[in-house]
């Protein structure tokens, strides 16, 4: 912290105003605080709120003149403030990311003009031995979307920390928190069907303004619950910033950290509120805003409230490929069945009843596609393949559930996968819509820590129960850095008890996976009873 | 009840030392291997135990591919020879994650374990070689590589190198 709104940067967190803008046309990154309402609010020092394509910002003074690349103009509340030199760069000198109609404007030699790459993008191709030091907060990188008629092994790609730092048409997709690169805000649309044949209400056709889609939604007197679901019917990105009404919630802080599985999803933003029980009385009666980041022009929303929680939990499995399993002999498989008992006894402890268990084949090119899992993008699409699983409203209150053959994902041990915490509810058919586990154990007995027995069936239970504790919203009872979650009547463990004599080993959501670690408190079986996938 | 029984016969009576539940525990983390520091903090002398683990074909496979995983943070002579038995075993449960080890660990010798890997008739075997190899940022890798994208070969070992190519950077 401490810049002031026009310094250079890197990092928002060097700046007073909060935020560094690090698109191309602000070259060494700009101090500021976006999306100000008014001149008042940029006085870091006395600056003015300007709109610069889609990015709302406060522009710093001139002192007296501004660094190279801005120009000192004078704003309509008379102060003069340093805003980006927009004069027109000579050719061959737009860098990376800058709008281009022709390869000569570009510094890196390559314009992408296709369609899919609104007004064009200035590039390098083939970076991956001379770099993009040549253009700022540039990185050379594998092409991220499609390059119709262009071959490219990689390419230099304009890095961003959020969506303000790409130009209209491109989002920021993370590559990993808070760095991400600037590609066309295009991926695929969810394939959704007319909202008119949904059994609860499907509001569709919400048309963002200037990068901002704000969603009006009451909650009625006696709500203890609620969902409210975003999801771009244009696949374009979505990222829920607050909620506002009675309170105001910061969607991607501690306490409403709904952002960060929104990023994953690209085009589904789904809030479950509470999270805790320490949340239950911010559940309040009264007309509230969603606000969200999105350049989306057929944005659609559902919201259901809640005014007891739910104990009965329906379930839809996919076979997708895992060898010796399929929805017509699963349910008079023993496997199966070993694996869904242990399920249930699970939920049991905190009050949840594992009620209807559907099965379902994956469609044979999915399972073929997807028997073995090599990367996460895999997980979050398989979502687009689930289908409604009945047409009553109480159908569509299920959780799907995935059962492939294996991960083979090089970067990543992960032995079961949630799309989100919390995953997307009574929507089926769009991206992380369910829960992916490894099948290959099922049916098998092996040797454990200890030289004891481990059945593949509980084991896998247990891994399983942990990931639907993931998307019902349960966090790790601790996680391995110390912090803890929200719910008050789990044990936390302290560094001196890490890990064999934590309090909190033997809870399903303790961070290492066991057999033996089969219980649920109350305060989780509360988050899950509050989740609307759960029914009376 | 069969199968019980002769789990019984198979496994020796013997219990593993605390610091063995120890390293299965770290070892079993739901979401991200530990880390070399990580194990280290909490278990004295862990290498020869991951070892153990890593070899030992009758423990629970993701026991296993974790502390395949893991040995990459002892690149030494030990643990190729470790990562080579494995490979040589065909074990399906951990073969993939051996390939990604070696990767990591190994990023000179790879070209040449990995390689005839590629070439392989398994042709899930075929594709980890290329996610594993394509993480290898040497100019013999991409070499390799760029055999493997000739026209000649498969198209879904081409599709899988750029997939691979793209999810690194993610």
């Amino acid at each position: 912290m401490g810049k002031i709104d026009g310094d250079p940067c890197i990092r928002s967190d060097e700046c007073s105003g909060g935020y560094c803008v690090r698109r191309g046309e602000f070259p060494g990154g700009y101090c500021t605080q976006i999306n100000c309402a008014s001149d008042a609010e940029c006085t870091r020092p006395e600056g003015a709120c300007l709109q610069f394509d889609n990015l709302r910002f406060c522009a710093g003074a001139c002192n007296p003149t501004c660094r190279a690349g801005y120009a000192c103009v004078e704003a309509e509340n008379g102060v003069d403030v340093c805003v980006p030199d927009l004069e027109e760069p000579p050719p061959l000198d737009r860098p990376t990311g800058a709008a281009c109609t022709a390869n000569n404007e570009c510094r890196g030699g390559l314009c992408l003009r296709h369609p899919g790459w609104p007004d064009g993008y200035c590039t390098r191709r083939n970076c991956e031995n001379v770099g993009c030091n040549d253009s700022p907060s540039s990185e050379c990188i594998p092409p991220l979307a499609e390059t119709p008629g262009v071959t490219l092994s990689s390419m230099c790609t304009l890095t961003c920390g959020d969506r303000s730092d790409c130009r209209a048409g491109y989002a920021c997709v993370l590559l990993t928190p808070g760095i991400g690169v600037c590609i066309p805000d295009n991926a695929d649309a969810p394939p959704l069907d007319a909202p008119a044949s949904y059994p609860f209400d499907l509001t569709c056709g919400l048309a963002s303004t200037n990068g901002a889609l704000s969603i009006p939604f009451t909650l009625p007197p006696n709500t203890t619950s609620f969902a409210i679901t975003a999801v771009a019917r244009d696949g374009r990105y979505l990222l829920p910033r607050q909620v506002t009404g009675p309170q105001t919630w910061d969607l991607d802080g501690a306490d409403f950290r709904y952002a960060e599985t929104a990023r994953r999803l690209i085009n589904v933003a789904p809030l479950h509120v509470p999270l805790t029980p320490l949340h239950a009385d911010r559940v309040i009666a009264g007309d509230y805003t969603l606000e969200i980041e999105t350049a989306s022009q057929d944005a659609c929303y559902y919201l259901f409230t809640e005014v007891a929680p739910g104990n009965l939990l329906d379930i839809n499995i996919y076979y997708t490929g895992v060898a010796g399993y399929s929805a017509a002999t699963a349910p008079n498989n023993p496997d199966i069945n070993a694996m869904l008992t242990k399920i249930g006894t699970i939920f049991a402890t905190g009050g949840i009843s594992l009620a209807t268990v559907r099965h379902f084949d994956s469609p044979p090119g999915v399972s073929s596609a997807n028997r073995i899992i090599r990367n996460f993008e895999q997980i979050y699409q398989l979502g687009l393949t689930t289908q409604n699983p009945g047409p009553n409203l109480g159908d569509r209150f299920s959780l799907n559930i995935f059962i492939v053959q294996e991960f083979r994902v090089p970067d990543s041990n992960a032995i079961g996968v949630s799309p989100g915490a919390p995953g997307v509810t009574a929507l089926h058919g769009v991206r992380g819509a369910g829960v992916v586990m490894e099948g290959a154990y099922l049916g098998q007995v092996f040797m454990g820590p200890n030289g004891e027995v481990v059945q593949g069936n509980e084991i896998s239970a247990t891994i399983l129960a942990h990931e639907v504790g993931h998307f019902l919203g349960l966090d790790h009872t601790t996680e391995q850095s110390g912090a803890p979650d929200m719910i008050p009547d789990t044990p936390q463990c302290s560094a001196g008890q890490f890990p064999d004599n934590c309090p909190d080993l033997g809870n399903l959501m303790f961070p290492f996976a066991s057999p033996d670690n089969d219980a649920l408190t109350a305060g989780q079986g509360y988050v899950i009873g509050a989740n609307p996938v759960t029914t009376e | 009840m069969k199968k019980l029984l002769l789990l019984t016969l198979l496994f020796p009576a013997t219990a593993l030392a605390d610091d063995d539940s120890t390293l299965s525990r770290l070892l079993l983390a739901h979401h991200d291997a530990p880390t070399r520091a990580q194990i280290e903090r909490h278990v004295e002398a862990p290498k020869p135990r991951l070892v153990a683990i890593a070899l030992d074909a009758r423990m629970f496979p993701p026991l296993r591919k974790r502390a395949i995983a893991v040995l990459a943070a002892w690149p030494d002579a030990e643990v190729e020879a470790t990562y080579r038995t494995l490979l040589a075993r065909r074990d399906e449960h951990v073969m993939h994650h051996v390939t990604f080890a070696v990767a990591r660990a190994f990023p000179e010798e790879a070209p040449s374990i990995l390689t005839p890997l590629m070439h392989q008739t398994d042709r899930e075997l075929a594709l980890s070689a290329v996610d594993a190899l394509v993480r290898v940022d040497t100019a013999e890798a991409r070499s390799q590589l760029d055999a493997v994208v000739d026209p000649s070969l498969s198209a879904t070992i081409q599709a899988a190198r750029r997939r691979a190519e793209k999810i690194q950077r993610r």
